[in-house]
């Protein structure tokens, strides 16, 4: 099997090496729905003992991404409803209240900076690169609030969020959207405007990825939203 | 040393248990700033293998709770005014959040459940007895959204920012803390209304006033005329609404 590189060993950090090829692993499909993922079978293929493995599975269980298989191992996370829902919903407290942060605090400067991220966009049919500018759009959102602590809640939630529309199959609803919207309301400097508009923009993907997922067939259980 | 409790081995989440007593040893103040935290030291003090101390001490970095040493090891992060501003925000961020969704969508018996848990008049006496009653009420607020992703979230911060509390010390200073019970009062009342956007403000005035406090005594402290990284974070805090 060649499907993990094999690591380069750094005493520092190899844990986050791991933690990066399983994710580009899991968000890309080679590690399938259902797939056992086993710490010894894992640290064969990379090359690297079982511990950084073992970290890295830990994290990411501790961001929803995988959870424990009956008996070993772990296994991805499953869609629901109810997941996408509490993520999306995660999703608003954050990067509702970073706009706001903005719209109330941000230099001038700051502001026109961000304007490159939310309104030069290009249309991209190609879902890598719609995946990444649709991140690095929020992201820049959620940079400029200034709070690390915001971004690294950003990071972990978009992860989720990512991984569960892979699950739910329903990776082509976002192609193409803009934030031109968002770069208004948050210019005009007013916190409620802004807050309210991000909010308002991520309600409305998690209702088209809801809608979309229940296409392909992903109605498991009611959606209470 | 006797300062952790031996573990009893269980196959599965050795490594939580290593995390929760090195998180009552932070919070208690038994682990002091600058004390360097080496993996070796601590699976002997608690006999067990350096594996899940590894995971422990890698979770506690992860969540801003410990950084790297010089050269070996980890200690705990120094409280800096930046640091419990970011940390204040976020809290402000989630659980203002939740107080909206809770006001827009929770079922009235839910909110029969949170009135006495909101309007609760909390007792500043001893650290653990007043952190624990407040968390109640939080918790309880964070919990009431039934989202299990804003409750993984506030719980990471609250124990963030009951860690930047004690490493500032000032957690006894303050002598203005009535103020924190009105405005659970405050946030419960706000939530009732059904009214979310009121609901949020008042979340976010009260942990504003907390930090408030928190900033003013540590500004107390302060030498006359010192600066640090945070006097620019406190101003920009202050202009917020």
């Amino acid at each position: 099997m060649t499907r993990f590189v094999h690591i380069d060993h750094e005493p520092h950090r190899l844990a986050d090496q791991v933690y990066a090829q399983l994710v580009e692993a899991i968000l890309s499909g080679s590690i399938g729905p259902g797939e056992r993922l086993i710490q010894e079978t894992l640290a064969d293929q990379m090359t690297v003992s079982r511990t950084p493995v073992r970290e890295a599975l830990l994290r990411l269980e501790r961001e929803g991404v995988i959870e424990p298989a009956p008996k070993r191992g772990f296994l991805v996370i499953e869609y629901t409803p109810q997941k996408m829902r509490d993520v999306f919903q995660a999703r608003q407290a954050v990067e509702g209240f970073a706009a706001r942060l903005v719209a109330e605090n941000a230099s001038d400067e700051e502001i026109e900076a961000l304007r490159a991220s939310l309104v030069s966009e290009k249309d991209s049919s190609n879902h890598g690169t719609a995946q990444r500018q649709n991140r690095n759009a929020h992201r820049s959102i959620v940079i400029a609030s200034g709070n690390e602590a915001l971004v690294e809640l950003f990071d972990s939630l978009f992860e989720r969020a990512a991984m569960l529309r892979h699950r739910a199959d329903a990776w082509s609803t976002l192609a193409t959207h803009t934030h031109e919207d968002l770069f208004a309301a948050i210019a005009t400097r007013d916190g409620d405007t802004a807050e309210a508009a991000v909010v308002g923009h991520v309600q409305k993907m998690l209702d088209q990825l809801t809608d979309a997922a229940r296409r392909s067939g992903h109605d498991t259980g009611p959606d209470e939203t | 040393m006797a300062r952790f409790a031996r573990i009893e081995q269980q196959p599965r989440r050795l490594a939580d248990q290593v995390y929760d007593q090195l998180l009552d040893a932070i919070l208690s103040g038994e682990i002091n700033a600058g004390e360097r935290l080496i993996q070796e030291t601590l699976a002997e003090e608690m006999t067990v293998s350096r594996t899940p101390v590894r995971e422990a001490l890698l979770r506690l970095e992860r969540e801003g709770i410990l950084e790297p040493a010089p050269k070996r090891g980890f200690h705990v992060v120094e409280f800096t005014t930046s640091r419990a501003l970011n940390v204040y925000e976020a809290r402000q961020a989630v659980e203002g959040f939740a107080a909206r969704l809770v006001a827009e969508r929770a079922s009235d018996e839910q909110l029969e459940e949170l009135r006495p848990l909101l309007n609760k008049v909390i007792v500043v006496d001893s650290f653990q007895g007043t952190t624990e009653e407040n968390w109640v009420a939080h918790r309880a607020l964070a919990t009431a959204t039934q989202n299990e992703a804003l409750v993984d979230l506030f719980d990471s911060l609250w124990e963030r920012a009951m860690m930047l509390r004690i490493r500032s010390d000032v957690w006894f200073a303050t002598e203005e803390r009535g103020e924190l019970t009105h405005s659970h009062v405050d946030v419960y009342e706000a939530i009732a209304s059904r009214d979310g956007d009121k609901a949020e403000a008042a979340m976010v005035e009260h942990l504003q006033i907390g930090l408030d406090q928190h900033m003013a005594a540590v500004r107390r402290r302060e030498p006359v005329g010192g600066r640090s990284a945070g006097d620019r974070t406190v101003d920009r805090a202050g202009t917020r609404r």
